[in-house]
């Protein structure tokens, strides 16, 4: 058996190798996504060591750069325990379930050989942090700390999806330990969020560098499991190893031990949940290589194969019309809650988040003023334009990939419009309540017509910005005549990305002038706080924005239409 | 060899196979048939232990997880998976090392040669055309020369050469007694190599059939098979009723049970 095991492993690895010397051009292609890689790896060797008379400063940074390793770890892991919990973290490739689960093998050996063998990739799996391998040496890492937490960050990919195929095991056994096991993790993972927060806002009295040294300091975050084994190791080549540093790495290597010896123990009959992923995992493969806009049409068909048809017919609506009305009902059967009210919730809830905490942390303030009314413009402007870049990603697609649509004898300058109206309107109907409260919360007293103008102006840049979106993609559809080919898929996403991209970028210039300065007493804020004079300024320039917008969106449909009338 | 008692598999509340309860003897050349999402394809993957399903499944009176038992059996999927990164000549050795088989390759020089691999042994999975991934498919599945040997939908996707050498194949695996079951939609795969069939709709076995029966009677299979799936039942089973029994069973020498 192990035999086997170690044969398959050596020729699939030999042959990997010899195929891509038969096929120079994916070996060009490789190496090519290789290079940057090489090269961060060859500067690492080459980059010198921070001065030794900033040790001090250096010694806090480490500590805030662990306690973010930590955070990044958390956050990654969490969703990936959760998941495996319910689906099985085991992937396995097609062929296995023909030749190994159907062969004389025990299924906890395949088990065995299937998390064995994912070790290898899963340990790449970290090395994007060598891309902050700069700023790290810079920080006080060395050279072997940085490649250790990429490392151990792979490493912990292994451990958890061991750990939640154990979990996994242990709810099929008991389906009720199943609210046990999500109750105690989400309880584990609150009550360390309230210790952070408490200790940095409390104990420590601020949020900056000393503050998360010390937090990181807290025996539990350096024991905590997995997550601050790893931290502490990496502090521990940095600092000397502790007795945390000592125990963080021994931990780190039993667990993954003793949890797969306890699954092989475990009788686990897992095979039925992995058949399903592999199959899911083999499908997803198999359309995205047919293109996005098959894509999109093979997840709109899986979304609605479980749907029960409450009530039939489109009801309203004549010539292309109708297609206005026919997108809005197969959006009504998608989905129970209408998109815009959707996102309008969203909105608002990050709206309510920033005012809590705005509210809880009154010694805070300098940070949130950067301030409430810009920074809170910003968050809630980019969140709606990404949620209306997915928005308009899907529907003029679908429809401009179907042959039928080429054939419908209406105008076709209506037929695209009608095609988009839909969402359109759930823009409008996203942004426009929540842009009011915003609006409203700045400036009602001030000057109810200033907060009024704003809102709308506002809420037309972003709805203008759907039109720039889908006026994209007719361009795209135009000179391509179908979505098929890596390169028109890529443009595309490049195309509906940069519509978006101004407001991108004042948000993240703004987000990195904070962060760029550990010490967070003195802010230089980006954008000046907003009065009503400015409040009109601004509402003209954005009216402006959007009536350029509205233009290039004219002329699409036009475009559109052309398209229509010429075919694919 | 094969015995199946009470074998139920449901997706939520599509139930795939519902209640089924049949005995396959030794030595014997069974057809799966049923039109298309009858259950045949899950039956048998219920069968392998591949999915969940609660009854009872004895293979050569082992439990079909045991490992005894999946020493004995062989497998064709329908849809055939390969090892994109293993040649045609490494996915057997595969198959011989992890069945601990012994003398294996003159046996698969000669099934290489007769579906007309042999030219493409150095070959990878990936890139195999469908008839090839299916030649090698069945190849796989027969090396380890099982005792009971599943194939689900064995011809689609074979060349006329190929369909040939795999008909005589199941002939010469069913002389050397081998209990074959074989799953298809296509009533005329095996021609006149079938001792029994088991009809499949909606879930349920709807009768199992002996071909001394049909040929008693004058009956060809297909005129056999469109009036069992075809009439209604007497009775309709209501949702809480599960099958006990396939509706009807017809043996040779005139007598329906």
């Amino acid at each position: 058996m192990f035999s086997a095991f170690f044969y398959l492993c050596q020729r699939s690895f030999i042959n990997r190798i010899k195929k891509a010397f038969q096929e120079p051009k994916q070996m060009l292609a490789q190496l090519i996504i290789l290079v940057p890689f090489v090269l961060i790896i060859a500067s690492l060797f080459t980059r010198p060591s921070a001065p030794a008379a900033n040790q001090g400063a250096l010694v806090l940074k480490q500590g805030a750069f662990l306690l973010a390793y930590f955070m990044l770890q958390l956050v990654f892991f969490s969703g990936l325990f959760i998941n495996g919990l319910f689906k099985t973290s085991m992937t396995f490739q097609p062929a296995d379930i023909t030749f190994l689960f159907t062969a004389p093998v025990q299924s906890q050996s395949n088990l065995i050989f299937g998390f064995l063998r994912s070790l290898p990739a899963t340990l790449l799996g970290g090395f994007f942090i060598l891309y902050q391998a700069g700023n790290l040496m810079r920080s006080g890492f060395t050279l072997s700390s940085v490649i250790i937490a990429a490392l151990f960050f792979g490493w912990n990919i292994f451990v958890t999806g061991s750990l939640a195929m154990l979990s996994f095991a242990q709810v099929k056994k008991r389906p009720r330990s199943l609210a046990l096991i999500l109750g105690l993790f989400v309880l584990l993972i609150v009550g360390l969020l309230l210790f952070i927060l408490g200790r940095l806002f409390w104990t420590f009295q601020g949020f900056n560098l000393e503050s998360l040294n010390r937090l990181f300091e807290e025996p539990l975050i350096r024991l905590f499991p997995l997550l601050g084994w790893s931290s502490s190791v990496i502090y521990g080549l940095l600092n000397g190893f502790d007795l945390y540093a000592f125990a963080g790495l021994i931990l780190s290597l039993l667990c993954p031990l003793l949890a797969l010896f306890l699954l092989y123990r475990t009788r686990l009959d897992y095979y039925e949940e992995a058949i399903a992923m592999t199959r899911s995992r083999q499908e997803s493969e198999q359309v995205s290589k047919q293109g996005f806009a098959e894509s999109l049409r093979i997840q709109q068909k899986k979304k609605a194969s479980s749907k029960a048809i409450k009530t039939e017919g489109i009801g309203r609506g004549y010539g292309a019309k109708t297609q206005y009305y026919r997108l809005l009902l197969e959006e009504r059967r998608l989905a129970k809650l209408p998109i815009w009210l959707k996102r309008q919730a969203f909105s608002l809830i990050l709206l309510v988040a920033y005012s809590v905490l705005y509210l809880l942390f009154p010694e805070q303030r300098e940070l949130f003023n950067f301030g409430l009314k810009n920074f809170g413009f910003l968050i809630l402007l980019t969140a709606l334009s990404l949620l209306q870049l997915i928005n308009s990603s899907s529907t003029l697609v679908l429809e401009l990939n179907q042959a039928q649509f080429y054939l419908l004898p209406v105008k076709s300058s209506s037929l695209i419009f009608y095609s988009i109206l839909p969402a359109l309107r759930n823009a409008l109907l996203s942004s426009l309540p929540a842009l009011t409260v915003l609006t409203g919360l700045a400036l009602w007293r001030q000057s109810p017509l200033a907060a009024v103008s704003l809102a709308f102006s506002l809420s037309f840049a972003v709805l203008s910005l759907n039109g720039l979106g889908f006026g994209l993609q007719v361009i795209i559809f135009y000179i391509f005549g179908e979505l098929k080919s890596s390169l028109s898929n890529l443009l595309l996403v490049l195309a509906q990305l940069s519509s978006i991209l101004p407001i991108i970028i004042l948000t993240v210039s703004s987000l990195v002038k904070i962060l760029s300065q550990f010490e967070l007493h003195d802010l230089n804020y980006a954008l000046q706080s907003i009065s009503p004079s400015s409040a009109y300024t601004i509402a003209f320039k954005f009216l402006l924005l959007a009536l350029v917008q509205s233009l290039f969106f004219g002329l699409t449909i036009s475009l559109g239409a052309r398209l229509l009338r010429r075919g694919r | 060899m094969l015995k199946v008692k009470g074998l139920t598999k449901a997706y939520g509340k599509v139930i795939a196979n519902n209640n089924l309860s049949f005995e396959i003897p030794a030595q014997s050349v069974n057809l799966l048939l049923g039109p298309n999402g009858a259950g045949k394809s899950t039956l048998i993957m219920c069968i392998l232990g591949l999915l969940r399903c609660s009854g009872d499944v004895t293979i050569a009176g082992h439990d079909k997880a045991s490992i005894e038992a999946k020493r004995i059996v062989g497998y064709m999927p329908e849809i055939p998976q390969l090892y994109p990164l293993l040649t045609v000549a490494e996915h057997l050795e595969f198959v011989s090392r992890i069945y601990r088989l012994e003398d294996w390759q003159r046996r698969a020089e000669e099934l290489l040669e007769r579906f007309d691999l042999k030219d493409k042994k150095h070959k990878l999975g990936a890139q195999l055309s469908k008839g090839m991934q299916q030649k090698l498919s069945l190849i796989s599945a027969v090396i380890a020369q099982p005792k009971l040997l599943l194939v689900d939908e064995p011809l689609i996707g074979l060349d006329p050469p190929a369909i040939r050498e795999a008909k005589k194949l199941f002939h010469e695996l069913a002389e050397a007694g081998t209990t074959l079951v074989i799953s298809t939609h296509i009533l005329d795969t095996m021609g006149d190599l079938w001792d029994r069939s088991l009809i499949m709709q909606d879930g349920y076995l709807k009768a199992i059939v002996e071909r001394d029966y049909l040929d008693a009677r004058g009956l060809s299979l297909d005129e056999f098979f469109l009036e069992v799936t075809n009439k209604k039942a007497e009775a309709e089973p209501a949702e809480e009723q599960l099958q006990t029994a396939p509706e009807k069973e017809y043996r040779g020498g005139g007598s329906d049970v």
